[in-house]
């Protein structure tokens, strides 16, 4: 029954064909799925597009053998610091670097989508190449990098800075 | 507070999200709806592509992945990304002014001398909070004499939007500042995190006298006090702690080198600790199980008990010679029966012949030990084998004396499978040959941390460690060790856990240079976990070996 195929229609009406073992990667689809039971209605993605759509299965088929992810309840004790590991896994780096010139876009649209369908691993991976993009940027290269527009008057700057001072470089 | 975080965000970012297409609205057609009357914006800039793309929540979960320094400078970039910053509590849940680490906590920051009135649109458009509350800096005298760390604090919690910002913070970092705990007296600071924060960490305040942890009464919330290295501490330091912070529950007071017996004995009648941290407190020769009152104490909820000494193999020795501590397990029993994590760290006790086994038996909830072997504690190892096997974590220190056959009795006793450390008192102690070591890793698969002098080994006979430890090793450190090309090649491939090694005086036979083929492993990238690579050789190590280290270990620090 996990070799039946499921069929995921883009935001462009394009019909993807996929293993439902793959397309239950995500959470979203594997609720839908459950829900309806055996049915060969296509399911309608409004909210993803072909390409982004092709780029998330990719990363599904890659990991289909993966375990379940653990839910993250974030317990605080008080001796452990926090772990959480920056390191990325080889094919996963390459995976979400994608094609250069379009990086940006795409990484946030597949955010976004990982988001949509619950793909939490997907939706990590992306959060963790955009937090590590901003890591040790300053605020104007950070504005650089993404095209954000400085909105602030010089006096509210002014007191932005000073008020995050404490972090700043010793 | 749930509510506050989601309704406080600047309206104009909610609108363009959309998983498919790439949404670039100016900014004319998404008039905020805010208060704010006058937005500086140049009305032909387009909305940035993150900013298009990515809703609050996503942001927020990007912030959380960075750690305070970066996001402290995404919190700078925009209205949007410091409205999402400084209106989500739970980003600022820890803050970390210690001058430990490369954050610095002795930044003189001036209270900003001339707040913005809340009715500029400047107060209404950076966080709503500041239009609700107008700036109540106290801008007394008393205020204004506070410097440095504490001037710092201040300015991040008594601002309107700071107030909001860490209105969750459970975890304050001041170690190594010059921080007056006065400052937690004050109104507003205890308004702010008063109820909330729970661990405080002033490891190494120089400041911080026994006198004024008086000054931390008014946090509620308060558990977890670190004072690890505040040298002036001492035992009143523990009376008015327990007089006026009986709510407690974990304390680290290790090396505070002023505490004596007395002020152990008052800390244990502490109603809730849990935890408490007593090493490298070596004025303390005898703790209060082993003096003579024990019969009047009724029993203590501690459950987790450090004393001793943590050194690494380079400084330890001076402990152990002169220190040698009596020691009364059955009193220990009676008075801490609850006790879960034991760490008699290199700490050499005059253990009475039963005594192991009348602690483990009666401690029967212990899952973590660890202890000082010396010579005469085989035998009650031995015998004690089977109450040791139910431990989570046994840790173990060879003491100087101890042989390989000794150690030998230990695996035949089936003493070790939960050993999961083994350390030694002196690196040149040497217990092993080949088969010692390979019986150990056989008896022991669950070791992580492993030291050994390879004096009388072979070649080949760290071969077994590789072979039976590859999943658990985290880290190793040999001394004196002769390894083969192979031999090094196998530790590298077969030891893919491996967070530190440490190879001390590699001896080399011959004309190979041996490093060189753990290098090699190195950079394929099985290494991959190293943190921390330690070598040291006689002959030395070419550059162009070393060179290759850092590319095979991309975790290196």
């Amino acid at each position: 029954m996990s070799d039946t195929l499921v069929t995921l229609t883009s935001q462009e009406g394009k019909p993807e064909q996929v293993p439902r073992r793959i397309a239950e990667r995500s959470t979203l689809l594997k609720n839908m799925l459950e829900d309806v039971g055996e049915s060969n209605q296509p399911i309608p993605l409004p909210n993803v597009s072909h390409k982004i759509l092709k780029r998330v299965l990719e990363y599904c088929i890659h990991h289909k053998d993966d375990p379940q992810p653990p839910s993250d309840d974030d317990k605080d004790s008080f001796d452990s610091s926090r772990k959480r590991s920056d390191d990325i896994d080889e094919w996963d780096q390459k995976f979400i670097k994608g094609k250069e010139e379009e990086h940006n876009e795409e990484l946030f649209q597949i955010i976004l989508a990982a988001n949509y369908l619950d793909i939490k691993p997907l939706l990590d991976l992306g959060c963790k190449t955009v937090a590590n993009m901003i890591k040790g940027k300053s605020p104007e290269q950070i504005r650089e990098m993404f095209n954000i527009e400085n909105d602030f008057t010089p006096e509210e700057e002014d007191q932005i800075r000073r008020e995050n001072e404490w972090a700043a470089d010793a | 507070m749930a509510e506050l975080d989601t309704c406080q965000t600047d309206p104009r970012v909610e609108q363009p999200v959309n998983g498919g297409n790439v949404v670039k609205i100016p900014d004319t057609m998404i008039q905020p709806t805010l208060t704010c009357t006058t937005i500086t914006h140049h009305p032909t800039t387009p909305i940035s592509e993150i900013d298009a793309h990515l809703p609050t929540e996503l942001l927020i979960r990007i912030f959380s992945r960075l750690e305070a320094r970066s996001r402290c400078r995404a919190t700078q970039v925009s209205v949007r990304w410091n409205t999402i910053s400084c209106t989500t509590p739970r980003l600022w849940q820890r803050l970390d002014l210690s001058n430990r680490y490369s954050l610095g906590g002795e930044k003189n920051i001036t209270i900003s001398s001339a707040p913005s009135s809340p009715t500029t649109p400047t107060s209404s458009r950076l966080s709503i909070c500041r239009d609700l509350s107008s700036p109540q800096l106290p801008q007394s005298p008393t205020f204004q004499t506070f410097t440095g760390v504490n001037a710092t604090l201040l300015t991040l919690l008594l601002s309107p939007s700071g107030a909001m910002r860490f209105s969750r913070m459970t975890r304050l970092d001041l170690s190594c500042t010059a921080v007056d705990l006065t400052i937690f007296e004050l109104e507003g600071v205890k308004d702010v995190i008063g109820e909330t924060l729970n661990h405080l960490i002033l490891n190494g305040c120089g400041g911080v006298d026994s006198g004024s942890l008086y000054h931390l009464r008014g946090l509620k919330g308060l558990r977890a006090l670190d004072l690890s290295h505040c040298e002036f501490i001492d035992d009143l330091g523990l009376e008015v702690i327990c007089r006026f912070l009986p709510h407690i529950t974990h304390l680290n007071l290790s090396y505070l080198f002023r505490l004596t017996e007395r002020g152990v004995a008052r800390l244990f009648r502490l109603p809730g600790l849990l935890s408490v941290n007593l090493m490298g407190c070596y004025r303390i020769k005898a703790y209060p199980w082993a003096l003579g009152d024990g019969a009047r104490r009724g029993t203590l909820p501690i459950k987790d008990l450090m004393l001793g000494e943590d050194s690494r193999i380079q400084t330890r020795g001076f402990w152990l010679l002169w220190c040698v501590f009596q020691f009364d397990p059955s009193r220990l029993v009676n008075l801490c029966p609850f006790l879960e994590t034991l760490r008699l760290n290199m700490v050499l006790f005059d253990l009475p012949p039963n005594g192991l086994e009348t602690l483990l038996k009666g401690c029967n909830r212990l899952k973590t030990l660890s202890l000082v072997v010396d010579r005469t504690a085989i035998a009650s190892l031995c015998s004690s084998a089977a109450e040791l096997r139910k431990l989570k974590q046994f840790e173990a220190t060879i003491h100087i004396g101890v042989t390989g056959e000794q150690v030998t009795q230990l695996v035949k006793a089936n003493a070790l499978p939960k050993l999961t450390a083994l350390k030694f008192h002196s690196k040149h102690t040497t217990v092993f040959k080949d088969e010692t070591l390979k019986a150990l890793v056989d008896a022991a698969p669950s070791l992580e941390y492993l030291e050994l002098n390879g004096d009388d080994m072979s070649l080949r006979g760290l071969d077994p460690v590789a072979k039976n430890l590859g999943k658990t090793l985290q880290s190793f450190l040999v001394h004196h060790v002769t390894v083969s090309n192979e031999g090094m090649r196998a530790i590298s491939k077969g030891l893919p856990n491996l967070r530190e090694l440490t190879v001390t005086d590699l001896q080399q036979r011959g004309y190979g240079n041996r490093i060189g083929s753990l290098v090699m492993g190195m950079e394929t990238g099985l290494c991959g976990r190293l943190r921390k690579v330690e070598l040291s050789s006689h002959k030395g190590f070419s550059d162009k070996d070393l060179a290759r280290v850092p590319k095979g270990c991309p975790s290196l620090q």
